[in-house]
């Protein structure tokens, strides 16, 4: 998150320059109080200065990644309302062999851009962008779809947890929030998806397939990314439980366009995540 | 001996030579020189006495006819065959990925590297 220059109580004034942190009086910029920073609505709160600290420097450690193929309608949008709240040095899209001008609208923002020589699919795509984040040195990693699904200030709302500390991977949950504008198909299709994940998880999440998900660098560590295609939205949270990490849910919103619901998950690509969690037994 | 038995002899025979020549040009590990050989001397030993070894089969398998018999377990046998292949096809993606992340990262360290320096 953007926080090179904060809003602040007076008494906190020391304690941020010698974060290296400037302090303005613009109203859109964030607001740190006592033991909280203030964003557009959303609260991260701790209890001492020290949990303030690490509240900041998480907060400044946090890299979005954003996988994206043949995305030209929509990039430029998603990366321009993504560059409001985060500096574009700490935003990665993964270009996965795009045949359109999504490599070129994203250099354009000024962003990281990483480019597959050839599509890979969904988890290829997440897992070089967490893969870049790590190397960067990222605390907390963000994945948003390049599709304009998203809204930011959901975003920000899945980050709290794991800013907080209070959980090592939150899942953005489509269901558990307003559903009015998920279609009935791809409701059942994603419980079909959950059930199975439950199964090799032994942990129920509500929205497994989601794209918005926020994970902690420890936990991002620990998971090795081995499936290409979307399976790897179940695959993460498999192995995110299987190695201990907490895992928490917060509702969002998803916002469905006649674009985005072209993308996404079927019935086939069920069948196949379901095929592929099963294969990952044999893979060495 | 029937025909079919002299054409799979020469059949055998010949893949047997065939893999031995492959990891001679070093195009074969020994490991899978081995397992190659290993089924092809199975193979040979079938067809050598077939009728001995479906009857054996049908024994085991209690299957109506010899013959189904050997069949039968054949089919499996390119089943596991076809699993195999499955897996080293799924392995091959895995490190078509692995590159391309390693190709892409590489590639995108270049270019801070260039835009650092004036």
């Amino acid at each position: 998150m953007k926080l090179e220059k904060v809003r602040c109580e007076e008494s906190l004034i020391n304690f941020l320059t010698t974060l290296g942190i400037d302090i303005g009086d613009e109203e859109n910029l964030p607001f740190v109080g006592k033991y909280f920073v203030e964003f557009r609505g959303v609260k991260y709160e701790g209890k001492s200065l020290d949990e303030l600290e690490s509240i900041i420097t998480n907060l400044l450690g946090t890299y979005v990644v954003v996988p994206a193929y043949n995305e030209e309608k929509t990039i430029g949008k998603v990366l321009d309302e993504l560059i409001e709240v985060f500096p574009p040095d700490r935003i990665i899209v993964v270009n996965d062999g795009s045949s359109d001008r999504t490599e070129e609208i994203a250099k354009s923002k000024g962003v990281n851009v990483i480019t597959h020589l050839i599509n890979r699919g969904l988890g290829g795509a997440l897992g070089t962008g967490i893969a870049y984040a790590l190397k960067k040195n990222a605390r907390i990693i963000v994945t948003f779809d390049a599709d304009g699904q998203h809204l930011i200030e959901d975003a920000l709302k899945v980050m709290k947890p794991v800013v907080e500390g209070k959980a090592n991977l939150a899942i953005g949950s489509r269901l558990k929030g307003d559903t009015s504008q998920m279609p009935l198909i791809k409701r059942i299709g994603n419980f079909g998806l959950d059930v199975i994940t439950a199964i090799f998880a032994m942990k129920y999440v509500s929205d497994t397939q989601s794209g918005l998900r926020v994970i902690s660098a420890e936990c991002a560590k620990k998971i090795r990314i081995t499936c290409d295609r979307y399976a790897v939205s179940s695959e993460i949270i498999v192995k995110a439980a299987k190695n201990k990490c907490k895992i928490v849910e917060v509702p969002i919103k998803a916002v469905y366009t006649e674009y985005s619901m072209k993308k996404g998950t079927n019935v086939i690509e069920g069948i196949k995540i379901a095929l592929n969690l099963l294969l990952d037994a044999f893979r060495r | 001996m029937y025909t079919i038995q002299y054409i799979a002899l020469f059949t055998i025979l010949g893949l047997m030579v065939y893999v031995f020549l492959k990891f001679k040009n070093q195009k074969l590990e020994l490991s899978d020189l081995i397992a190659w050989e290993l089924f092809f001397m199975i193979l040979l030993i079938v067809s050598l006495v077939p009728v001995k070894i479906s009857m054996e089969i049908k024994k085991i398998l209690g299957l109506g006819r010899g013959l189904d018999a050997l069949f039968v377990s054949m089919i499996g046998l390119a089943y596991l065959l076809m699993f195999k292949l499955y897996l080293d096809i799924d392995r091959i993606e895995r490190e078509i990925t692995d590159l391309n992340r390693e190709i892409g990262i590489k590639l995108k360290e270049i270019e801070d590297l260039l835009k650092r320096k004036p």
